[in-house]
């Protein structure tokens, strides 16, 4: 009998959805991952329809892990901070790997953060993690509900530290179980959540 | 172990397949099943099974579930870059034939074939070309037989016309009236309009461009393969394919059978 | 007037009645004069308390009859009261009556009134109750319409209010049955609410004709007698329409109360429309203040992309501000490595040109050495000359006058004069060596012929001093060796005659033999003094000899044996010494048997004077008329492009060999003997590959080699070189594809052949471009040419369908417009040419063609590439695609059509096919499908095409057409129609029909067939199957 130190994961991914401030927290939040970060990290953040977006680039910036925008059909990879393109529906379908969907807007948004996080849960169910950072509506919330309902762990950034802090604060009201901490803390908490500890 | 709504799910897709043979078996699950959500609490039905029960003895009610089931969202020149590529780098190839064939697979309500069909006129080419339109809801096609849209998306088709180098102004090519635009009907002379499904339907044509773009998005991994080889054999020797914004061959076996004409706008040519 | 009637008591009537019976009754007791009569004032005041106003009337008339019958009936008068007085009375009475009668119907009337205008206020205020509070439009149509109905006592009552449209919708019902017929939803003007809306006033209808705003109860169904439509107006808008069924008369009270209320109700109806209203919008601004709050939360996230961007680029400018701080000091490292650099390039410079002056130096000193030696040896022999003929006139003493002292004196000068000669010799032979100035002339040599030489040479010698001297060859020793024969002489003189020279006694030996490496070995062994081992390099060095033997016992210079080292080395060997003092010793040359020199080219021994192809020219070779019989080879019946090689050998022998050869690998072969001959065959028949010699008796091969490569008819034919002399080079640059020198073996010869074959099979593709333009032509040449693609070109018709009938060609690039003829005119000829290959053809123009020549074109070219910027790109694409199928795709699907052409059946042959189909892919292969199977086939790119197409051909006298195939989806008229088109009239209901379609589904089937189809095959078609579909189809 080997004694193994491996410690393992208690989720196989990680969704993130914010909206206005949410690159300074996006910043802050992946900034605080390693490198070798285990898990895929998923991130919606509302985008106007017609520009090509620059979030990955931003983003990239402030993060050890490689941060691209997703593809259709493209495999979820560890490590890799996946960013939804602007004008699609990002799911995250069987496989895992990503679907893309031009439906009509959720929430007056598309990409809408509803809808990565209802998938996500339906897909992971509870071995996967959601987190509700700053924003001005209330896209999110229904989301955040669905994953804490079918098991995985939720987190919101702490409206006090939010930039702005409605869409966290509707988040706290529709999942009342939400751990709610600033964004590193938060960070922290995936690091243990994906096993590496903190 | 698959969960009771993924059973559902499939056993709804399967009665559907067999009563009225529209294959939506292998269509990617995540966003159909949020859909067929949406259309479960919109028939006021308890679940999918409640709706399975009703659609089967209701046609016209499938009728109804057709437009829940296929994803019906289409804009005028939709990612300019795209078409600004395809007048770069396409049209003069298309020139080099004496006469032009155009599939638009999966065409919704007809706006990127209207679009297609300005490009061409411009460019000088729309007397010799001839388009298949193509789609597996019929409502969608009569409505893009009809050619016509409400009012207030021409102010954002026309943007994007010209930011996709359009020579003119689009409103050239429509005439508006109460809240709709009625577009030119002589863009539509070389249009052909059919029902086709790129899940159960063959090659009809050798063709020189096929766009379709954001259909592959909601086909499962092998539908899109297989679509994707229907596109392929559908083009004629260095024909070339078009494809949605964030759709991309890198994930499929049939890659190699194209070369990269506009990475980033989704333009391949078949080797 | 019933309403307020039903509502008076029977008791009063009865009691009314009574009272006037009882009077009467009293009246006609009492005698006339007592005036009991006025008695009848008591029901006439009951009369007063009913609802009815013609009741007081009604008692006064019938009092006043009662009154006046009481004359009549009462008993006469009693007491002399007169009677008139009575009549009197009683008329007074009557009149009394009758006036109190009028002031009760009065009375009565106006009490009704204030009932009414109760009524209806009671009304009013219900409906107004009812109106109050904010309710829902359909909870408030509802409540009025119930109200109303309960208020006027009616069954059944729907409202219709105006929405947001001007239509009128049913909101509100009361007991109305769900069935009740009627639209839910009208317009102003459509049907009776329609009408009430438009005209704004109120209808009333009786007696309503059966189902007509029918009345449901748990217990049955009823329907109303009266409807009353009536409008509800606000600010003289029609606002709704209220719709009651009366089972009683309409009232004009109950009207009253409608017109009353109508206003009221529109009002409140509009008040909730513009609630509603009101609702909406401020929805509608809450959606859009969410939407712009999204759209402004998007904007931020973009400013705070862009922000971040920027900040990064700040970072990045800062890193690239440090980096460029770091790069200039780099830089002013770099420069000062770069002067250090420059320093020791300067030095090393210096270095090389001291090293350069000090080499030029030397150089000069070398030289002037030699000419230094080469003077010397000039102005020493000059005087040594004379010096030795004088002294040699001396010793002969001729004249007899010198003393025998003097002769010995004038013998040893003279031999002194011979010793420095030799040494002179021997200095400038060393000098020559070492200057690498002499020069060595390779030739047979015999050993036998060489060992004689040295017998006949030194025998005396060693013979004068009593030694003995053998030579012996080895039995292995190769009879001939190739080396410089007066280099090895010169070696083997010196070393055997010190070996003479420095042997006392006993004897000199030669040895010759081989040695492994390809060298031989002369070893001279003597038994003389013997050299002591440290002095083994020494002796070999200039100037240097055996030390002790200083005073050279047998003479000579000292430098024989380093001029023998050195030319034994010129020579690739060397040679040793083993000895020891005392012991004899052996000095070994070896030198290999043949000489390598370091110039190759001298070495031919007999060099063939090499036939410039300049000089033989082209004029020289006169093909000769080929004998046509003569021959033992294949060329009778060979036709052009078949698989054939052309020998053109005069060795009768190796021309047999080669000829076996070839049909042991599927050639035929065709023999020439001559260059003129092979020319003759090479250009009538065109073979597939050629192997030429070079020594022919008439020409030189390489004239044939030129002149098959500028006949643009066989230019692309492979050529193979096979000669005894090497021209290797002159051969492969005029074009050859291999050579090889004779002598071959057998392999050699079928590596030839394949390299042939190889050349031959999938490598070169003929394109034939026809093209009028010269220019363009070149282009396209220039475009088209590749390993292994060979282009021919032409400029008019008539050239092209040459050039298909003597070449087999892979591709045909056409131009439309030809001096001679027109493209198509061509593509019909060579379609109608038996005798003319018909290779994929790709028409390349200028034109734009319209639909008609596009479809003409089609039948025979493979694709149409029309001028243009990326035209040429294109063509080459066509065109290597075509080569490319000619290997890949024609062996499975092509060639199984060619054969089965060959055994073209009869049931297609001449028969008279209509194929309706718009993709051009398809029109190709079945065109070509079936038109190799004999039939004829009409084009038609759709359904309307096709009933043309039907039409005429029936009509002109021509063949009417048989049995159509039929595409489904077609542009202008699709498939479906045009069966249905073809199905209506008479003439065309038994034509045959087969459906091609793409779709998959069984009802797609069932809709061709439907649609008048006979049969139905999907795509992608099945030539077999369509074939099989046809023979059943058509007409026997």
């Amino acid at each position: 009998m080997t004694v193994t130190s491996e410690r393992t994961a208690l989720v196989d991914a990680v969704v993130v959805g914010g909206s206005a401030g949410a690159i300074d927290a996006l910043g802050g939040l992946l900034g605080a991952l390693p490198a070798d970060f285990a898990l895929p990290v998923v991130v919606v953040v509302h985008l106007p329809r017609q520009h090509p977006s620059l979030l990955a680039e931003a983003v990239a910036h402030r993060c050890r892990l490689p941060v691209h925008e997703v593809e259709d059909k493209e495999p979820l990879g560890g490590g890799v901070v996946y960013v939804a393109p602007p004008d699609y529906h990002l799911l995250v379908d069987v496989g895992p790997s990503f679907a893309l969907s031009v439906e009509a807007a959720v929430n007056y948004s598309i990409p809408s953060i509803d809808v990565l996080f209802e998938s996500a849960a339906d897909v992971f169910g509870a071995r996967v993690a959601g987190v509700v950072l700053t924003g001005a509506n209330d896209d999110g919330a229904r989301g955040l509900a669905a994953i804490a309902a079918a098991g995985g762990p939720v987190f919101v950034q702490d409206p006090d530290e939010a930039s702005v802090p409605q869409m966290p604060a509707a988040a706290q009201a529709a999942c009342p179980q939400a751990t709610v901490a600033t964004v590193r803390d938060i960070g922290h908490a995936l690091m243990a959540l994906s096993g590496q500890g903190a | 172990m698959a969960t009771v709504p993924d059973i559902e799910l499939e056993l709804l897709l399967e009665a559907i397949y067999r009563h009225y043979h529209y294959d939506f078996r292998r269509y990617a699950t995540a966003s159909l099943k949020r859909r067929l959500g949406d259309a479960v609490r919109r028939f006021d039905c308890s679940s999918l099974s409640g709706l399975q029960e009703r659609v089967l003895r209701d046609a016209e009610l499938f009728r109804a579930l057709l437009g829940y089931l296929t994803v019906q969202v289409s804009d005028m020149f939709r990612d300019p870059p795209f078409h600004a590529a395809l007048r770069r780098h396409v049209v003069p190839y298309l020139r080099t034939y004496p006469s032009i064939r155009v599939w638009v697979a999966g065409c919704s309500t007809g706006e990127e074939v209207y679009s297609l069909a300005i490009l061409l006129r411009e460019e000088g080419l729309l007397d010799r070309s001839l388009l298949y339109a193509t789609d597996i809801n019929p409502d969608a096609l009569r409505a893009a037989e009809a050619g016509v849209y409400g009012l207030d998306r021409m102010a954002q088709f026309s943007e994007a016309y010209l930011a996709a180098g359009g020579t003119g102004s689009l409103a050239d090519y429509y005439t508006a009236g109460y809240d709709s635009a009625v577009l030119d009907k002589t863009l539509r002379a070389n249009v052909v309009f059919a029902d086709h499904s790129l899940t159960t339907d063959a090659v009809f044509a050798e063709v020189q461009l096929v766009t379709c773009r954001n259909v592959l998005i909601y086909f499962d991994q092998s539908l899109q393969e297989q679509a994707l080889g229907l596109l392929r054999d559908a083009l004629c020797h260095k024909g070339f394919l078009g494809l949605g914004a964030k759709e991309t061959l890198r994930f499929s076996a049939h890659a190699a059978a194209f070369e990269e004409t506009a990475r980033v706008e989704r333009i391949y040519q078949k080797r | 007037m019933g309403r307020f009637e039903r509502t008076e008591p029977v008791l009063l009537r009865v009691a009314i009645i009574v009272s006037m019976a009882l009077v009467f009754w009293i009246d006609v007791i009492t005698p006339l004069g007592v005036a009991e009569w006025v008695f009848y004032m008591a029901p006439m005041a009951l009369s007063l308390f009913v609802w009815r106003a013609w009741i007081p009337l009604l008692v006064a008339a019938v009092s006043s009859l009662l009154i006046w019958a009481g004359v009549l009936l009462s008993p006469p008068v009693v007491t002399g009261f007169p009677e008139q007085i009575a009549v009197v009375n009683r008329t007074i009475g009557v009149l009394a009556l009758w006036g109190v009668a009028f002031i009760a119907w009065q009375f009565i009337r106006t009490r009704r009134a204030a009932r009414e205008r109760d009524w209806l206020r009671e009304g009013l205020t219900q409906v107004a109750t009812r109106l109050q509070g904010e309710q829902a439009l359909d909870d408030l149509a509802t409540a009025v319409v119930g109200c109303l109905c309960e208020y006027l006592d009616v069954p059944v009552g729907a409202l219709h209010v105006v929405d947001a449209e001007g239509k009128f919708r049913r909101e509100g019902t009361y007991a109305l049955a769900d069935d009740a017929g009627g639209p839910k939803v009208v317009s102003p003007g459509e049907g009776l609410i329609g009408e009430v809306a438009r005209t704004r006033r109120l209808v009333r209808m009786e007696d309503v004709p059966e189902g007509y705003l029918a009345v449901t109860s748990a217990l049955g169904r009823a329907k109303p007698r009266h409807v009353v439509v009536a409008p509800l107006t606000a600010d003289g808008d029609v606002i709704g329409v209220v719709e009651l069924g009366f089972f009683h008369a309409v009232e004009r009270a109950d009207l009253d109360l409608i017109a009353a209320t109508a206003e009221q109700i529109g009002v409140a109806l509009r008040s909730v429309h513009y609630r509603r209203r009101l609702e909406t919008l401020l929805l509608e601004t809450q959606r859009q203040a969410e939407r712009m709050q999204v759209q402004q939360e998007e904007l931020r996230v973009v400013n705070e992309e862009l922000e971040e961007q920027s900040r990064a680029l700040r970072d990045s400018q800062a890193r690239l501000e440090a980096q460029q701080a770091e790069l200039e000091q780099t830089n002013v490292q770099l420069e000062e490595q770069a002067e250090a650099l420059e320093r020791q390039r300067d030095d090393l410079a210096r270095a090389q040109g001291h090293l350069v002056e000090k080499a030029n130096d030397l150089g000069r000193a070398s030289r002037y050495k030699s000419e230094f030696l080469a003077n010397m040896s000039h102005e020493l022999r000059t005087p040594l000359n004379s010096a030795l003929i004088l002294s040699k006139l001396l010793a002969d003493n001729k004249h007899g006058n010198l003393t025998a002292e003097q002769v010995e004196w004038a013998a040893s000068i003279y031999a002194a004069g011979n010793d420095l000669l030799m040494l002179i010799n021997d200095i400038l032979d060393l000098s020559r060596i070492e200057a690498g100035r002499m020069e060595l002339a390779p030739d047979a040599l015999e050993v036998a012929a060489l060992c004689e030489t040295l017998r006949r040479t030194f025998v005396p010698l060693a013979r004068e001093r009593k030694i003995g001297l053998t030579i012996t060859v080895a039995d292995d020793m190769p009879p001939t060796l190739t080396t410089d024969p007066l280099r090895l002489q010169q070696i083997l003189r010196n070393l055997l005659g010190n070996a003479i020279k420095f042997t006392e006694r006993g004897e000199v030996a030669l040895d010759v033999g081989p040695r492994p490496g390809g060298m031989v070995a002369f070893a001279v062994r003597d038994t003389g003094i013997g050299i002591p081992s440290e002095q083994h390099e020494s002796i070999f060095e200039a100037f240097r000899q055996m030390e002790g033997v200083g005073n050279r016992p047998a003479g000579g210079t000292g430098l024989g044996l380093t001029i023998s080292r050195e030319l034994a080395r010129r020579l690739g060997g060397d040679i040793r010494v083993t000895s020891a003092s005392g012991q004899g010793s052996t000095f070994t040359l070896t030198v290999p048997a043949e000489l390598v020199t370091d110039a190759a080219a001298p070495s031919t021994p007999t060099p063939t004077p090499t036939p410039s192809p300049a000089a033989v020219g082209r004029a020289v070779i006169t093909p000769q008329p080929v004998p046509t019989v003569a021959a033992d080879d294949d060329r009778c019946g060979l036709r052009p492009g078949e698989r054939s090689l052309l020998v053109i050998e005069d060795d009768r022998r190796f021309a047999r060999i080669l000829y076996d050869l070839a049909h042991e690998l599927g050639y035929r072969c065709v023999l020439a003997p001559t260059a003129a001959e092979g020319l003759a065959l090479a250009t009538q028949y065109v073979p597939s590959a050629i192997v030429l010699d070079m020594h022919l008796p008439d020409h030189s091969g390489l004239a044939v080699l030129e002149e098959l490569k500028r006949t643009p008819t066989v230019r692309h034919v492979p050529v193979h070189v096979v000669s005894v002399a090497d021209y290797a080079q002159q051969a492969l640059e005029m074009g050859a594809v291999g050579y090889l020198q004779k002598p071959l073996r057998r392999e050699d010869i079928e590596a030839v052949l394949r390299t042939l074959e190889r050349r031959i099979e999938p490598g070169m593709r003929r394109v034939l471009v026809v093209e009028d333009v010269a220019t363009q032509r070149q282009h396209m040449e220039t475009l088209l040419r590749s390993d292994g693609v060979e282009v021919l070109s032409v400029g008019t018709g008539a050239e092209a369908l040459a050039t298909l009938a003597s070449t087999s060609i892979d591709c045909m690039v056409l131009d439309l417009s030809l001096p001679d003829t027109s493209g198509l005119d061509l593509l019909e000829r060579m379609a109608a040419d038996d005798g003319c290959a018909f290779p994929p053809v790709i028409v390349y123009t200028g034109r734009s063609l319209d639909r008609d020549e596009e479809q003409r074109l089609r039948r025979f070219a493979s694709s149409i590439v029309i001028k243009g910027a990326r035209s040429p790109e294109r063509l080459l694409d066509e065109v290597t695609l075509f080569l490319h199928q000619v290997e890949s795709r024609l062996p499975q699907e092509q060639q199984r059509i060619l054969r089965e052409v060959r055994s073209r059946e009869a049931f297609l042959d001449g028969r008279r096919l209509l194929l309706v189909e718009d993709d051009v892919r398809n029109v190709f292969a079945l065109t070509s499908v079936l038109e190799q199977k004999g039939a004829r086939l009409e084009i038609a790119r759709n359904g309307r095409e096709a009933l043309t197409a039907l039409e005429r051909a029936g009509g002109d006298g021509s063949a009417p057409i048989e049995l159509v195939l039929m595409d489904v989806m077609m542009p202008e008229m699709d498939g479906i129609t045009a069966m249905r088109e073809i199905r209506r009239r008479p003439e065309w209901r038994k034509l045959p029909v087969i459906a091609l379609t793409a779709m998959a589904m069984a009802d797609d089937r069932d809709k061709c067939l439907a649609a008048g189809a006979n049969d139905y095959i999907t795509k992608p078609i099945d030539v077999d199957k369509l074939l099989s579909l046809i023979k059943v189809w058509l007409p026997k």
